[in-house]
Formats: C-alpha cells, sequence, structure tokens
C-alpha cells in the first residue's frame, strides 16, 4: 500500500508522469482512470472512459480519489504518459463503446483509435487502463490468470447491460454482444488495476496478488484499516528479481 | 547555367537528363546514413535557404549541402520553365507548403521574390495583414516568417504575425517559446535559418503523413526540452508510416535513428512505437542492442527500464 496514497496525504501533482486514478464515487462502485502528464511543467491531465462513447480528459480530480504510483522506471512512465496523449487525440472524437471485452490489442496500432474486433468490443474503465499500458508494452496484469466472474461480478455486469439498455443511442447490436458477455467474461475491478500497478515491478501481476491488494484499497477507500494480506511467495520474488514471468 | 541558351524543347530534355543523372549520382538514403544527425539537420535547412534567398551565400559546411541541393536545382529550372507558361500563383496555393518539400519549398520561394519585385513594402504589409493566417498551417506561417525576415524591421506586421505563430504553437502543444529556445540552443545561426529548423520541426508535428526526418525533429524537441512534442512526433510518425504500410520507410528510420544523440525518452519512444511491428523490422533488434549499450554507458540504464521493449 506505499504506492497508494489520498489526496490529502500526497497532492497529486506529485505523480511521476503517470497515476493509477481509483476511487469510490458512489456506494460500491468504484470507478478508475489515469491521470498524465508528460513534461513536469505542465498541468496533469485525467483519462478516463466514463461510460459508452463517453472517454473524458479532464484537468480536475475529485478529493474523494486516491491515486497509485506504478511501479515502473520514471522513463517509461513519461511514454505511457505520451501514449495517454496520442490515445486522448484520437479517441475523444470517435468514442470507445462500454463493454467487457479484451484490453489486447484495443488499440490500432495505425491509428490509435480503438479496435472493433472478434474480441475487442468495447471496454470498461478498468480494461481501458489495462489497455493504455498494454499499449505501452507495460502489460500490468496476468490476463490468463484472471479468475472467472463471481456472483457478485455477473450481477455488476447485468447492471451495465440495463444501463446500456436505457442509454439512448446504443446499437442493438452493441446491446446483443454485451448481452453474450455477462456471465462470460473476464471482470478486471477497478481496485485489481490499480492494485496490479501498484506492485507490477519487472513482471505483470498475478490475480491473487492484486486481488489481495485490491481488497486493501477498497478498505482505504472506505476508511478501514487495510488487511496488509499482500505477500509475494519466495518463487515469485525470485521471478521478479530477474524479470521473468 | 548553359542550359538556358538552349531551345524550349531543348531545354527540358537536357533538364530530364540531369535531373536523372543527379538522381543517379545522388543517394539521398547513403547521404542519409553518412552524415551526422546536428550536421544534416543544418545542412538541409541552410541549402534550402541558400538555394532560395540568397544564392551569393553558400553554405559554409560545403560538399554535403551540394549533394542535397544538386537534384534539386533541375527541378528549379524545370519550375522556373514551367512558371512562364503557366498562370501566376497566390499566396493561398501554398498554403500546404511543406518545408521537407525541397521543390515545393523552392517554387515557394521563387514565387515571393516575384511578389518581393514588384511589391512594395506596403503592400506586404498588407498581404500579412488580410491574409487570414490562423487557417493556414503553423509551419507555412513561420515559412512565411522566414521569407520576409530580412525586411522585418519594414514590416510592421511582422512582428504581428511572429506573435501569431507564437500562439499557433501553443495550440500545437508548444508552450515554451520555440523560436527562443532555438536562439538559446543555436546561437551562431542566422534568424532565418532558425524560422526554417522551426518550420521543420513542427512541420513533423502537423502533418498527417510521416516527414522524412521526424526522428532528427524529434531529437531536436527534445533537445530543447520540449520532450512533448520529442514524443508525439515519434509516436504520431510511426503510426502514419505504418497506416501508409511504410514498413520499409519505418525500418529505415530505425537503421538511421542517431541514438548517440538521443536522449533516453527519445530511445524509449521509438522502441515503444515499434514494438508492435518488431517482426517485420529487420534493423529493430540492433537498434535496441546499440541502445542498451548506449544507456548502459553513459549510467542511465535503470532496472527494468527496457523491459517488454526487445
Amino acid at each position: 500500500m506505499e504506492r497508494v496514497h489520498s489526496q490529502s496525504e500526497k497532492a497529486i501533482n506529485e505523480l511521476r508522469h503517470v497515476a493509477v486514478i481509483i476511487g469510490e464515487p458512489a456506494n460500491n462502485q468504484r470507478h478508475t482512470g489515469i491521470a498524465y502528464r508528460v513534461d513536469d511543467s505542465l498541468a496533469f491531465q485525467f483519462l478516463h472512459l466514463a461510460w459508452h462513447r463517453d472517454l473524458r480528459l479532464q484537468d480536475r480530480l475529485g478529493s474523494q480519489y486516491c491515486w497509485v504510483d506504478p511501479n515502473v522506471p520514471a522513463a517509461r512512465l513519461k511514454q505511457v504518459a505520451a501514449i495517454c496523449d496520442d490515445i486522448a487525440r484520437a479517441n475523444l472524437t470517435e468514442k470507445i463503446p462500454y463493454s467487457f471485452g479484451s484490453p489486447i490489442s484495443a488499440f490500432d496500432e495505425q491509428t490509435t483509435k480503438f479496435l472493433i474486433g472478434p474480441t475487442n468490443t468495447g471496454l470498461t474503465c478498468a480494461s481501458f487502463v489495462l489497455a493504455v499500458f498494454e499499449r505501452a508494452q507495460l502489460r500490468l496484469a496476468h490476463y490468463l490468470g484472471w479468475g472467472s466472474p463471481d456472483s457478485e461480478d455477473i450481477r455488476w455486469q447485468q447492471s451495465v447491460l440495463e444501463s446500456l439498455r436505457k442509454t439512448p443511442g446504443v446499437s442493438v447490436e452493441h446491446i446483443n454482444v454485451v448481452e453474450r458477455e455477462v456471465g462470460t467474461s473476464v471482470r478486471y475491478r477497478p481496485e485489481q488495476v490499480a492494485g496490479a500497478a501498484s506492485i507490477r515491478g519487472r513482471t505483470p501481476a498475478k490475480y491473487k496478488y492484486a486481488k489481495a491488494i485490491g481488497g486493501d484499497i477498497v478498505r482505504y477507500l472506505q476508511g478501514e484499516q487495510p488487511a496488509n494480506e499482500f505477500r509475494l511467495s519466495l518463487w515469485d520474488k525470485l521471478l521478479r528479481k530477474f524479470g521473468v514471468s | 547555367m548553359s542550359s538556358v541558351a538552349l531551345d524550349p524543347r531543348g531545354l527540358v530534355v537536357q533538364v530530364r537528363e540531369n535531373a536523372e543523372r543527379a538522381y543517379l549520382d545522388y543517394d539521398s538514403n547513403d547521404w542519409y546514413r553518412s552524415t551526422a544527425r546536428q550536421a544534416r539537420f543544418g545542412e538541409q535547412s541552410t541549402s534550402r535557404a541558400t538555394m532560395g534567398l540568397c544564392d551569393e551565400q553558400k553554405s559554409s559546411s560545403g560538399i554535403a549541402a551540394e549533394q542535397v541541393a544538386s537534384p534539386t536545382i533541375w527541378n528549379r529550372v524545370a519550375h522556373w520553365f514551367r512558371g512562364r507558361t503557366e498562370k501566376p500563383l497566390t499566396l493561398d496555393e501554398f498554403q500546404s507548403v511543406s518545408p521537407n518539400d525541397v521543390q515545393a519549398f523552392d517554387q515557394f520561394v521563387t514565387f515571393l521574390r516575384q511578389q518581393e519585385s514588384c511589391n512594395s513594402v506596403e503592400d506586404w504589409n498588407k498581404k500579412l495583414a488580410y491574409t487570414d493566417f490562423d487557417s493556414w498551417p503553423v509551419k507555412s506561417t513561420i515559412l512565411i516568417l522566414a521569407i520576409s525576415c530580412d525586411k522585418q524591421d519594414d514590416i510592421p506586421v511582422w512582428r504581428v504575425q511572429l506573435n501569431r505563430c507564437r500562439k499557433n504553437l501553443q495550440s500545437l502543444g508548444i508552450h515554451n517559446n520555440l523560436f527562443e529556445s532555438l536562439r538559446n540552443q543555436y546561437p551562431a545561426d542566422s534568424q532565418h535559418s532558425l524560422l526554417l529548423k522551426a518550420a521543420r520541426m513542427v512541420d513533423a508535428l502537423e502533418t498527417q503523413v510521416a516527414t522524412d526526418d521526424y526522428l532528427d525533429s524529434a531529437i531536436a524537441f527534445e533537445q530543447l526540452n520540449e520532450v512533448r512534442s520529442a514524443l508525439a512526433c515519434v509516436y504520431r510518425n510511426a503510426r502514419y508510416r505504418l497506416r501508409d504500410g511504410q514498413i520499409k520507410e519505418l525500418d529505415s528510420d530505425v537503421r538511421g535513428f542517431e541514438f548517440s544523440e538521443a536522449k533516453v525518452d527519445t530511445m524509449l519512444a521509438i522502441l515503444t512505437a515499434t514494438a508492435p511491428v518488431k517482426r517485420n523490422l529487420a534493423s529493430r533488434s540492433t537498434l535496441y542492442a546499440n541502445i542498451q549499450r548506449t544507456l548502459k554507458k553513459r549510467g542511465q540504464l535503470e532496472r527494468g527500464l527496457l523491459d517488454g521493449l526487445q
């Protein structure tokens, strides 16, 4: 938890080019995004996927949001910031759909626009963060070991589907795609993504560690004492030391 | 030039022959690889200035500048010949002129010189005051400044144009004073040459297709501490290369990248931008090794810095 900061404890302006933002804007509903600035002399920008076709770039951040300093060298974070700039430029007008698609190869190599494909149906706020780091060749988490959606995840996916149905302008095709994904697609929770960023090191974080630190982040956001369940096994410590995943 | 004594048909034939010979003698890629980046950057700008604006002032840097100029001399003659028969061009037609397109730039310069000879300073003032430069690309407005900088004291609107350019540069994300920074970086260069450099750097950021020397521009931005622009230059232009199917050209960019002059940010940017297509870029593995060695030598090879970029 040493890389997770509330804004009262450490101002967001102290970020090293990139910070993963995590907050709980509504009861038991977390949201994540990326605050970035390529140049330290500039003000930070907050890039986040707020909802269906609603990628936002804001220069302000609510005080309830906490930020995570990713465990990555600053020079690499500067590249992530430049990529955020590029993605914002390419996708603010042609918007990103909201669904539970994969964060792998989410952006077109040629245009940086979101690339709709068989597995790239859309992103959530959390998978958007994963996709941006993915684009910078810094995979935050091991996707293969990620847990299948549990009952809480499925409930959340259904509530997203209902909200999409009520949102004007969402196509029937997109609703059908999301419907098929409910209960079958992995859910990357915002707190787990933020947790993965804080512990990444030289290799992507494993699900069990992201889950443990994610639980602590939720407790931290809710003003509770973190359980400090995150412990790397000796084997994983060794692998991290040599940068082997 | 002896060829002007020929009849028009003979002139065209000779121009074609000479252009072909110049093209065969001159391999721009060879020159690109064999000339240092700094020299390349300076010489291209200087040669353009020398050709178009002040024929009497030849580039002091010698052979390389002549080599760059040679294929375009014949183009200039061809344009001069064509210009006799075509309708006169207007200022607006040069909105899209690129400082990297030597041919178009020459035409631009020739046109402005003709304008200059038949127009008074007052006319120039009117042109600068009443042309809607806000709809022009920023690089072209900088070129206008470069062309007219020797007359700036006589053209009151010149300063207004300079301030307009500064404002437009901010809209491109360049917040520091680019002209000032360039003057500090290259104190020996003339204002004209610095403005041309600025136009070429901005061109690499602004043009929606990859420019030939965007990596040089990125390094120049980086040296001026304009890291955001430097990285944008690399990412955008690499993307344009991929979009336009220019894999060979991208590989050539990677091969010609002056890693010894670049700082860590541009190095990482070129590796990151090309990582998705690394299998198609034969020169990338060599560049990776060179960058790794250079960073190690400079003591900047932080643990995990190059992870995922090999």
